[in-house]
């Protein structure tokens, strides 16, 4: 399959051809594609071998036919999500989408890295959206063969060759800065108060004296450097995230990143030599602040997403997917 | 490894994963040692080619 985005009418005729894959784009094309083996979620923005775009012509589609020794696909509510990774094979990959602002993903945020069986399989994914204008009042949608919902997620279980084994990575152009030291009292994606170097503290009211407020908070999970970044609600004078915090977890304010992130992500990339990137995303928020907008990456084709799966939910992350030889 | 005693920059990102929630897990009692211990035994093994410059590293053999 060729690395390029595609046309509705050659992704409809993929679908025909009974080909199994993943689908990022405008929802005005999702909703057109025939019923098949297919998930897909919308996500106008993607990254194409001419750069990033927003469009309303095109789709990013992922072939995984002949990686699948066998294959299954589910949808999921807030009630049964936790159930992704226990449906999985036993050697397999979890590719799940979820909605933006649904009760599904909020479910996943929360208690996803206390799921039974995480981390024994890669589960890996993103965040469906819409057009950022509209993003509050256009629902975001998943789509599991022609059916569409709103309010579910929807995973494809894919079971790997005995001999095959897949690996997820992640690049992120963020690092911990050396200011204060964050922590929360409860988990979750809207805080008033945290606890600033152990000092109770209004956090909507330390950020906004802040000058670097585009800077999200960065925890480090055993050398993992895992982003969650900020909103202000002013209304509520509160902070919100676009990934929950943890309250046993240890936040600090990102450096500053003066970075080409094109040539960052290309440096980063070839730690996996010849190890092929079977698939990839990237955060939205990347393609803004980077101004990834007509800027190729060179040897890359995929989606800018609304957030990132790494078995639990990232933000300001590029997330890639490696399929290697297992060790004997 | 388990308790953060070797101080260790990881570089698979499950592996580092892992490691973070058995922490959190050993603490709030949801995870024993042994079962921390194994869980990371049977990732290694799974991921070999991903972490072995890891082990090396701490271990000094392979």
């Amino acid at each position: 399959m060729e690395n390029k985005l595609y046309t509705q009418a050659e992704t409809a005729a993929l679908i025909k051809q009974g080909k199994l894959l993943i689908i990022a784009g405008a929802e005005v094309l999702l909703a057109g594609l025939p019923d098949g083996y297919w998930i897909g979620g919308s996500n106008p923005y993607l990254l194409g071998k001419d750069g990033g775009m927003y469009s309303e012509e095109l789709l990013y589609v992922k072939d995984l036919t002949n990686l699948a020794a066998d294959y299954n696909m589910c949808a999921y509510d807030s009630t049964d999500i936790g159930n992704i990774t226990t449906d999985a094979f036993e050697n397999s990959l979890i590719i799940a989408i979820l909605p933006a602002h649904s009760k599904v993903l909020e479910e996943f945020a929360i208690r996803s890295p206390e799921f039974e069986n995480q981390f024994i399989n890669p589960l890996l994914g993103w965040i469906s959206g819409s057009k950022f204008e509209e993003m509050g009042y256009a629902l975001p949608t998943t789509y599991l063969g022609s059916r569409k919902f709103t309010d579910k997620g929807v995973a494809l279980h894919i079971k790997l060759p005995a001999n095959k084994v897949g690996r997820i990575e992640i690049i992120n152009p963020y690092e911990q800065g050396n200011g204060d030291e964050v922590t929360f009292e409860q988990d979750g994606f809207s805080i008033s108060d945290c606890f600033v170097n152990g000092v109770r503290t209004n956090f909507y009211n330390y950020m906004h004296k802040r000058d670097d407020l585009f800077l999200p908070l960065v925890a480090d999970y055993a050398g993992a450097k895992i982003n969650v970044a900020v909103m202000m609600d002013d209304q509520n004078k509160r902070v919100k995230f676009f990934a929950p915090v943890f309250r046993d977890t240890l936040y600090k304010i990102a450096k500053p990143v003066q970075t080409d992130y094109i040539h960052f992500l290309s440096d980063k990339l070839q730690r996996e030599g010849k190890s092929r990137i079977e698939y990839s995303y990237s955060c939205l928020y990347n393609y803004f602040n980077f101004a990834l907008e007509k800027k190729p990456i060179p040897g890359l084709v995929g989606t800018f997403t609304f957030g990132e799966i790494g078995y639990q939910l990232l933000n300001v992350t590029f997330v890639y997917l490696v399929i290697q030889d297992r060790l004997s | 490894m388990i308790t953060g005693e070797i101080s260790h920059q990881y570089s698979n990102f499950v592996l580092q994963l892992l490691l973070s929630q058995a922490r959190k897990d050993i603490i709030k009692k949801r995870m024993s040692m042994d079962e921390a211990v194994d869980k990371i035994y049977d990732l290694c093994s799974k991921y070999a080619f991903a972490v072995k410059n890891d082990v090396i590293e701490i271990f000094k053999t392979w």
